[in-house]
């Protein structure tokens, strides 16, 4: 694998999420990719042979950088039961650009066929799990993640439901609920 | 008239069948034509071009958000917490809403942002209409985001949620409205 193979498939990727959000889901066509790059149509169904194989690792490659980064920053913050729970609530909130691929992944795979969504709903699956795993006050945990996705998906999309003062608000607000939780955690944990 | 009307609404369900089960792509007018056996002239009385029909269905998927908004109007603005009660019933236990297919709905209009105009206008009238006169606004916006979240990601061929997990979020979402209210009657009993 040579490094410009590997340039060049991520610039087609790149490529897909601006179509999807400049032209919408349906506009995304090998033609338009292959126009977009410059790799040509030959150079696009080398990396993908098929549409679904590009909506595939569309949908991967934003879970993986999402993941990665999300788990550096926990480390930064200690790594205590909490601390995943805090990155992905700071991650919501102020990253918007990672929201907004998300959702144009989200609505170019929806768009295609249903059912390549299956490998994001094991990922957000997995991280309600994980999010769970120690929580005191699990359903607390489950609807700060929800409301998360929430947020993100429709910001994404350009269609937010809060203006960015109460998305302020919401975070601070986000991070009292965590606190409450870590210091009762705290308090059943002392002698 | 009404048989148009009941055509209309016809082709709107096939085609969210199309977008849930095999996507925005698959949608031609032919295949509604087909599905429906209004005919392409039928489909193309009703809808001239695809972005009418897209504009149509989120519409409709509006509308229905909107649904708990209109409900016991009267019964709901005397008291807040009901009204949040009551939505958070309507979202969690009201199947025909997750079977509308956000996602998809959102992806087929998604060609062009103007088509979004519609959902976002709902989002902010909902919003508004939930945290006035509240203590605690931002709490209920993290329960409406949360609620938006599920609906939203629900629609994916399988939910992340499960029956208990959906059940144990609603009960906790009840009893933080609960609380927002015991704390509020408190506080008002305070000033007295």
């Amino acid at each position: 694998m040579t490094a410009g193979r590997t340039n060049s498939r991520d610039k087609i990727l790149d490529a897909a999420e601006e179509i999807v959000r400049e032209r919408g889901a349906t506009a995304l066509t090998m033609d338009a990719l292959a126009h977009m790059t410059g790799v040509g149509k030959g150079g696009v169904l080398y990396h993908f042979k098929l549409k679904v194989d590009l909506h595939k690792a569309m949908l991967e490659r934003h879970c993986q950088r999402w993941e990665t980064q999300l788990k550096e920053d926990a480390s930064q913050r200690g790594n205590d039961d909490y601390a995943w729970l805090e990155s992905f609530v700071d991650f919501g909130i102020h990253k918007q650009e990672i929201g907004e691929k998300s959702a144009v992944s989200i609505i170019a795979a929806a768009a295609e066929k249903p059912a390549l969504l299956e490998p994001l709903r094991r990922t957000y699956a997995r991280r309600l799990k994980r999010a769970l795993a120690h929580a005191d006050d699990p359903y607390l945990v489950a609807i700060i993640l929800l409301a998360i996705d929430g947020l993100t998906f429709f910001s994404g999309i350009s269609a937010p439901q809060v203006d960015d003062a109460m998305r302020e608000r919401i975070f601070r607000r986000m991070q009292l609920l965590i606190e409450d939780m870590k210091s009762r955690q705290k308090d059943e944990q002392a002698p | 008239m009404t048989v148009r009307v009941n055509a209309r609404d016809k082709i709107l369900d096939a085609a969210e069948l199309i977008v849930r089960e095999r996507g925005a792509t698959a949608i031609t007018m032919d295949a509604l034509a087909y599905m429906t056996g209004v005919g392409k002239g039928g489909v193309l009385y009703h809808f001239k071009l695809k972005s009418d029909l897209y504009r149509a269905m989120l519409e409709r998927y509006t509308d229905r958000l909107m649904e708990p908004l209109h409900l016991d109007a009267s019964k709901a603005s005397e008291n807040k917490y009901e009204w949040l009660e009551h939505f958070v019933d309507f979202c969690l236990h009201k199947d025909e809403l997750a079977m509308t297919s956000a996602i998809s709905i959102i992806a087929a209009a998604s060609e062009s942002p103007e088509l979004l105009e519609p959902l976002r206008k709902t989002y902010k009238k909902r919003l508004d209409r939930a945290i006035t006169n509240m203590p605690d606004p931002e709490m209920v916006a993290i329960i409406m985001l949360a609620l938006d979240g599920l609906i939203t990601f629900s629609t994916i061929s399988a939910p992340p949620i499960d029956d208990s997990m959906r059940e144990g979020i609603y009960n906790r979402m009840i009893d933080l409205i609960q609380d927002m209210k015991k704390l509020d009657a408190d506080s008002k009993k305070q000033k007295k």
